[in-house]
């Protein structure tokens, strides 16, 4: 499941240290909020489509356009009736049904929607999951935390082969062309069974040494120059809220 | 001694069911773009099993990594913080093994409540618009209310079926619980 967000490609957005981005897509989208000028943020979209283009290619990109796409739709659909004052586009009698106001919120909102989104999809496409670990003790995040990240990016993979294989054995006790089966027991095995590795991979891990005096350090490998792009990200997104 | 192993395991073991319940078990629903899921099932279960803290914290990791899984990464936030609270309140309701069945309905009712609340608020402020996010308060609604029945169930049938679940719950919070029982 998780090998399936990464992908390996030789554009500019990869070749970038993880760790700055990682950093990037946080700051960026809180940048965002300062910015209230719908000309900006389009060209900001058309600056990041281009990106997101060049770092997923195109069938990626178009799939997670399609995924935000009917919340955009519904943004525009329900957003401009919530403001009314302004100047009136479209009137039915007294009421006033659109305004200019009303359209330069809802391009405001789904441009900000959008452009979050893909700041993320660029992350976690181009960044694999041991570089994000990496960069999160980097940014001196605890190791027993990354240890627990790192062991979440691998059962869950591990969990979802035992749902496949629980979900089989139980279609095959079914009778012939009958099917469906109940739901409540298998969960009920689905997390028995999950549970029940808890007890064996712990005393591994103790017996690797974790939870005593010693810790294992895992190897940075970052050179130390990309430590410029890491100062880069933090001041792009600063700059974009003074200057825009 | 101080099981942190154990502790580190339970925990990522925990929020990789919340993950895969919430990313293999999906119902679109085209009005609001998003999906309903079994998360609710796994955040629950997990509180009522173990507590508000793993409640917590799988429940808020569980679902976070499945928003990054399943392409709706700008949600991970949210579903930390909204199911990360859905999963602490119902922990801290039940709060023991021998809590009577209301006090777990009504747990239920809180964390659904809190799930829908959260999703509303949040997502109106940060990301989209409140009346889009009025369209998935009653979504919201049925899924949380269906999730915290099913987690229910799910908690009495593991914890009749499998006894190492007073064990694991144990150790997590390495209690004495057999030296209490004797006094």
């Amino acid at each position: 499941m998780t090998s399936l967000l990464y992908i390996e490609r030789k554009s500019t957005i990869h070749k970038i240290d993880p760790r700055a981005k990682l950093l990037f897509a946080p700051l960026f989208s809180i940048s965002l909020f300062f910015v209230d000028n719908a000309f900006i943020l389009a060209l900001l979209f058309i600056l990041f489509a281009l990106f997101s283009l060049d770092a997923m290619g195109l069938k990626a990109f178009s799939k997670t356009m399609l995924l935000i796409a009917p919340i955009v739709l519904l943004l525009f659909l329900m957003s401009p009736l919530e403001e009314r004052g302004g100047v009136p586009l479209l009137e039915i009698g007294s009421l006033v049904i659109l305004t200019h106001e009303a359209i330069d919120k809802v391009l405001i909102v789904s441009l900000r929607f959008i452009l979050i989104s893909l700041a993320f999809a660029i992350l976690i496409r181009s960044v694999k999951e041991r570089d994000i670990i990496k960069s999160l003790r980097w940014f001196r995040l605890p190791y027993s935390s990354c240890l627990c990240l790192s062991l979440i990016f691998r059962f869950i993979p591990y969990v979802a082969s035992l749902y496949e294989s629980i979900r089989m054995s139980l279609s095959m006790r079914l009778r012939e062309g009958k099917r469906g089966y109940k739901a409540i027991p298998f969960l009920i095995a689905l997390i028995i069974n999950s549970f029940k590795m808890v007890p064996s991979f712990s005393s591994s891990l103790e017996e690797r040494g974790f939870g005593r005096n010693g810790r294992r350090e895992a190897k940075m490998g970052f050179s130390l120059l990309s430590g410029v792009e890491v100062i880069l990200s933090v001041t792009i997104p600063i700059l974009i809220v003074i200057f825009l | 001694m101080k099981r942190t192993a154990f502790k580190i395991v339970l925990i990522a073991l925990s929020s990789a069911i919340v993950a895969v319940f919430t990313t293999i078990v999906r119902i679109p629903t085209p009005a609001t773009g998003g999906y309903i899921s079994l998360c609710d099932v796994a955040v629950s279960f997990l509180a009522y099993s173990f507590g508000p803290v793993l409640g917590f914290i799988a429940g808020g990791l569980g679902t976070a990594f499945s928003d990054l899984i399943g392409g709706y990464a700008q949600y991970a936030p949210i579903s930390f913080v909204v199911h990360g609270v859905e999963g602490l309140l119902i922990g801290l309701i039940v709060n023991g093994t021998k809590t009577p069945i209301w006090r777990k309905i009504a747990a239920g009712v809180v964390g659904t409540l809190a799930v829908s609340l959260g999703y509303f608020s949040l997502t109106g402020l940060f990301l989209t618009t409140y009346s889009e996010a009025l369209v998935e308060v009653v979504p919201n609604l049925i899924q949380g209310g269906v999730g915290a029945v099913l987690g229910l169930i799910l908690y009495l049938g593991v914890s009749k079926a499998f006894k190492g679940l007073d064990d694991y719950r144990i150790s997590f919070f390495h209690r004495k619980e057999s030296e209490t029982e004797k006094t």
